[in-house]
C-alpha cells in the first residue's frame, strides 16, 4: 500500500458517512456479476452506507453478491417464453395486490402509459415489461439508476410506477454507435424521452456528453464523472522496466468485439514486426456475453494472426482475473489500444496507473485521459500507419517510455481515483435526493 | 425411360443444384430447414417420423435429437425425419458446419455424405475450422471447395489430404446474370458507381471498402457506393460510415431479390470486394457474370482459372491500395469496358451452372462408387 495513496480504505469511507448518504439506490438492468468498474462503484457506495439494490436478469446459477450491504433482485429474462412471462406477471401482481394495491394500479397504468416504448406495447415484449415492473414494484427506492442507455429506454415506465427520481448513465460507445444503426432504432428512438424523464444524467466523458446532447440530452441535466481505477492495486513494480528488453512487450485488454479495433492493432503489430522489432502482443479478453447480441471477434483475430504471420508474436489469453490483468500490464512495455468507439477505456487508466505508456486511438473521451505526447500517443482511429509510427518511437526510446509512464501514473493519481469518483457519485445522487426532499 | 443416377438429398442447397441434378437424371430432393413452414412443422414431423420409423427406427429416434437450435427446432426435426424416410444414397450439405449439426442422424444412415466447404466453415471460429470438423471429415465420402485458395487453406486447417475432393465453383447462374445485353453501362453522372454485394460479416472486409471510398473522395473522385446484403456487422458498418464521414457517399440497400441485385450489379461501374479471407466471394462472381469490372482484395492463390483481365487486385486490408485501383478505373472508361468484357467471359466459362453441375455430379458419382 502506498502511504497517502488516494485509493482510500473502507474504514475511511465509513468514517465519512453522513445521514444524507443513507438513501436507497436501485440499479436496474445490470448483468450479474456486473462489469468491474460498476462493481467498484457499488462497493464504494455500499461502504458509505448507501442501501444498494441491484435488479438483474441473471441466471439462477449466477454467484451471490460478495459486496456487504448490497441486495440482489432477480428480474425476468427477455428470452423467457410469452406464457412464462404472462404467468410470472400474474404471480407478481397477486403478491403485490394485498400489500400495495395502489402501487399495483400505478404499475399497470404506467405499463400502458406514454413512457412505454412502442415496441413493448404489444406482443411478447409487453409481458416481459409488465413482469419486470411488477417484480420491482414492491421496492421504495429514493433513486433509480439505469447504468446503460438501452435499459433506460426499455424500462422507462418503471420510473413512473415507482414515483422516484431517475438517473441514467451514458457510457460512450453505445451512444456513439447505435444511433447510426437501423437495427437499434427501437430503443434509440426512446432516448429523448428517457433524457427528458431523467432527473440527472451521468456521462463518462465530455465527448460522450456531446454525443448524448446530439440525441436530445439537455446539458443542464448532465454530469461528467469519468471512470476511475484503484491506484493502490494498479501500481508500478518497484523494479523499473529494462532499458533494452529482449522483446518489446505490447498488451491490450478488452472484450473481443469489433468496436475494439483488434484487426487494426494486429496490422500495426505486423508492420512493426516486419521492421525488425522483437515484438510480442498479449491480448486479454473474453467473448462478448450473449446479451450483447454481437458476434465474437475470436475467429477474426485468429484468422488475422495467421494471415499476417503473427503466430509466434500474438498470444490470446481469454478472460483473466484482475490480478493477472495487473501482472500483464506491469510486465508490458506499452499498452496498445486501437479501439474504434469508447467512453474512456478503463484499461488505459489501469495501464497508466501501472506506469506504462499508452498508444491509443482518438475515440470517445480518450483525449480527456491522455494528452498526446505526454502520457503516450493518441492517433486517429483506423490509422494503422500512425499506430506504427507511435509504437516505433516508443520502441526506440526507452527513456521516453519511462517518462510517459511516470506522467501517466501521476495523472491517474491526480484525476482518476476511485475515491474521487465515489465522492462525485455521492454528490450526484445527493443532488437528486435533496431536490426530492425539498419538494 | 432413363435410369435414375441415384437418390440424393440436398440439405440447405440452392434450387439451381436441385434443378441441375434432376436434369442429369438424379432422384434429387431438397431439404431446407430455413424454408420450412413453422406452424405445420410438428404435424409434418409426426407424419415423416411414422414413415422414417418403417425405414430405420434407430435413425428415426436420432432424427428427433438433432439439431436442437431454437427457434426453428421443429423445422429441423421435420427435415431430419424426412431425411431418414427418404433413404438417400448420397446426402449433400452446402456447408460443413451444417453437416456437423446433423451428424447424429447421419451416423444412423447408410448414404454417402458429400460436403461443400465454405469460407465461413474455415474462418468462423478461430484457428480450428469449426466444432465437430474432425467428425465431419471422418464421415464424409468427399468434399468440394469453391476455389484453389480455399482448398489450400482447408488443408492447412486439418482437411485430410486423402479425402476425395474437387473444386466446384459456385454457380452464379450465368444465364441469369450474364444476359446478352449486359454490355457495361455508360456512366450517366459524374459519380463513380461502386457496388458490393455479400453478407455483412467481418470476412468481407467492408470497413476497408468504406475507408477506400473515403480516400477516393479525399482524392477528388465523386463516388456513390452501395452495399447490398445484410448480416450481423451492420452496426459496425453504419458506424464506420459515420466515423469516416461518408454518409453522403455510402448507402446500405439491405438484401435484394435476384433481379434487383442483377440490375444493381449491371448498373454499377465497378464491383468492390475487400474480403480479408481466401477465395472469391460469391458477390464478385455475380458481378463478373454481369460484365462489371471488379476491384478485389487478394483472394489468395486461385490457381487456374486466374482472374487475368477481369479484376484489379489489391493487398488485403489496404484501403489506400483499393482506392488507387478504383481511381484508375474511374479515370479510364476504356479500361472498364475491356475488363467488363473479360469478366463476363470468365464467368461464363468458369462459373456457369452447367459447369458446376458437371463437376458436382462427377464428385457425387465418385462418392456413390465408394
Amino acid at each position: 500500500m502506498r502511504p497517502g495513496g488516494s485509493g482510500g480504505s473502507r474504514a475511511a469511507c465509513v468514517t465519512a458517512l453522513s445521514s444524507s448518504d443513507r438513501f436507497h439506490l436501485l440499479e436496474v438492468g445490470l448483468r450479474w456479476p456486473p462489469e468491474t468498474f460498476i462493481q467498484h462503484k457499488l462497493r464504494r457506495l455500499a461502504a458509505r452506507g448507501v442501501r444498494v439494490t441491484v435488479a438483474s436478469s441473471m441466471p439462477a446459477s449466477a454467484p451471490r453478491p460478495r459486496i456487504p450491504g448490497l441486495e440482489l433482485v432477480r428480474m425476468p429474462h427477455w428470452e423467457d417464453r410469452p406464457l412464462v412471462q404472462a404467468l410470472g406477471a400474474a404471480w407478481e401482481a397477486a403478491r403485490l395486490l394485498p400489500r400495495r394495491p395502489r402501487r399495483l394500479r400505478a404499475t399497470l397504468a404506467a405499463a400502458r402509459g406514454p413512457l412505454c416504448p412502442p415496441g413493448l406495447r404489444h406482443g411478447p415484449g409487453r409481458w416481459w415489461l409488465l413482469r419486470s415492473m411488477l417484480s420491482l414494484a414492491r421496492l421504495d427506492p429514493d433513486v433509480v439508476h439505469f447504468e446503460w442507455e438501452s435499459a433506460a429506454a426499455r424500462l422507462l415506465p418503471l420510473v413512473e410506477a415507482l414515483g422516484c427520481p431517475m438517473a441514467m448513465s451514458c457510457r460512450g460507445a453505445d451512444i456513439d454507435i447505435y444511433p447510426h444503426s437501423p437495427l437499434e432504432r427501437s430503443w434509440i428512438g426512446q432516448l429523448p424521452l428517457a433524457f427528458g424523464t431523467a432527473a440527472a444524467v451521468h456521462c463518462v466523458s465530455e465527448a460522450t456528453l456531446s454525443a448524448a446532447a446530439a440525441q436530445g440530452l439537455s446539458r443542464s441535466k448532465a454530469s461528467v464523472i469519468r471512470p476511475a481505477v484503484d491506484p493502490d492495486f494498479f501500481a508500478p513494480l518497484d523494479a523499473p522496466a529494462e532499458d533494452e528488453p529482449v522483446r518489446l512487450r505490447l498488451v491490450d485488454v478488452g472484450w473481443l468485439r469489433w468496436r475494439k479495433g483488434w484487426e487494426y492493432a494486429l496490422e500495426a503489430v505486423a508492420q512493426l514486426a516486419a521492421e525488425g522489432a522483437p515484438v510480442r502482443f498479449d491480448i486479454l479478453g473474453a467473448d462478448p456475453p450473449l446479451d450483447h447480441a454481437e458476434p465474437s471477434e475470436r475467429g477474426r483475430i485468429a484468422h488475422t494472426v495467421e494471415d499476417l504471420g503473427l503466430r509466434d508474436v500474438v498470444h490470446v489469453h481469454g478472460p483473466v482475473p484482475q490480478t493477472e490483468v495487473r501482472e500483464h500490464l506491469r510486465g508490458a512495455d506499452i499498452l496498445l489500444h486501437a479501439s474504434l468507439a469508447e467512453g474512456i477505456p478503463n484499461v488505459v487508466l489501469e495501464a497508466m496507473a501501472c506506469g506504462r505508456p499508452v498508444v491509443v486511438t482518438e475515440s470517445g473521451g480518450t483525449r480527456e485521459a491522455v494528452d498526446d505526447g505526454v502520457e503516450g500517443f493518441v492517433v486517429p482511429a483506423r490509422d494503422t500507419g500512425r499506430l506504427v509510427e507511435a509504437l516505433r518511437t516508443l520502441w526506440r526510446d526507452p527513456a521516453l517510455r519511462r517518462r510517459m509512464g511516470t506522467a501517466g501514473r501521476a495523472r491517474v493519481e491526480a484525476e482518476f481515483t476511485l475515491a474521487r469518483q465515489a465522492e462525485l457519485f455521492r454528490d450526484f445522487y445527493r443532488g437528486m435526493t435533496d431536490a426530492r426532499a425539498r419538494r | 425411360m432413363t435410369a435414375v443416377a441415384g437418390r440424393i438429398a440436398l440439405v440447405g442447397s440452392e434450387t439451381a443444384d436441385l434443378r441441375g441434378l434432376r436434369e442429369a437424371g438424379w432422384d434429387a430432393r431438397l431439404l431446407d430447414p430455413d424454408s420450412c413452414r413453422r406452424h405445420a412443422a410438428r404435424l409434418r414431423t409426426g407424419l415423416a417420423l411414422a414413415r422414417a420409423a418403417t425405414v430405420s427406427p434407430r435413425a428415426a429416434r436420432r432424427a428427433l435429437r438433432v439439431p436442437r437450435e431454437v427457434p426453428r427446432v421443429w423445422c429441423r426435426r421435420q427435415v431430419a425425419t424426412r431425411l431418414v424416410a427418404a433413404r438417400p444414397q448420397v446426402v449433400h450439405f452446402d456447408s460443413a458446419r451444417s453437416a456437423a449439426a446433423w451428424l447424429p442422424v447421419l451416423d444412423a444412415l447408410d448414404g454417402a455424405v458429400v460436403v461443400g466447404l465454405t469460407a465461413e466453415d474455415l474462418y468462423g471460429s478461430g484457428s480450428a475450422p469449426f466444432p465437430g470438423c474432425e467428425a465431419v471429415w471422418a464421415r464424409a465420402a468427399a468434399v468440394h471447395v469453391p476455389d484453389r485458395a480455399l482448398e489450400r487453406r482447408a488443408l492447412q486447417r486439418g482437411l485430410p489430404p486423402d479425402l476425395p475432393r474437387a473444386v466446384v465453383v459456385p454457380a452464379v447462374e450465368a444465364t441469369f446474370f450474364a444476359t446478352a445485353e449486359a454490355e457495361p453501362a455508360e456512366r450517366r453522372s459524374g459519380a463513380l458507381r461502386i457496388v458490393s454485394a455479400d453478407s455483412l460479416d467481418w470476412m468481407q472486409g467492408f470497413e476497408h471498402a468504406i475507408h477506400a471510398v473515403r480516400l477516393l473522395r479525399d482524392a477528388g473522385v465523386e463516388v456513390e457506393y452501395t452495399i447490398v446484403g445484410d448480416g450481423d456487422y451492420l452496426p459496425a458498418l453504419t458506424f464506420a460510415r459515420h466515423q469516416l464521414d461518408v454518409a453522403d457517399e455510402v448507402r446500405f440497400s439491405g438484401a435484394l431479390a435476384p433481379d434487383e441485385l442483377r440490375d444493381r450489379l449491371r448498373s454499377a461501374d465497378v464491383f468492390l470486394g475487400a474480403s480479408v479471407v481466401d477465395g472469391l466471394p460469391r458477390g464478385a462472381l455475380r458481378a463478373l457474370a454481369c460484365g462489371t469490372p471488379a476491384v478485389l482484395s487478394d483472394p489468395g492463390p486461385l490457381g487456374e482459372p486466374g482472374l487475368d483481365g477481369a479484376a484489379l487486385i489489391a493487398p488485403r486490408r489496404k484501403p489506400e491500395a483499393l482506392a488507387e485501383k478504383l481511381a484508375a478505373l474511374a479515370a479510364d472508361e476504356e479500361l472498364r469496358r475491356g475488363m467488363g468484357r473479360a469478366a463476363r467471359a470468365w464467368a461464363l466459362e468458369h462459373a456457369s451452372a452447367t459447369d458446376r453441375r458437371d463437376r458436382l455430379e462427377r464428385l457425387l458419382r465418385q462418392a456413390l462408387a465408394q
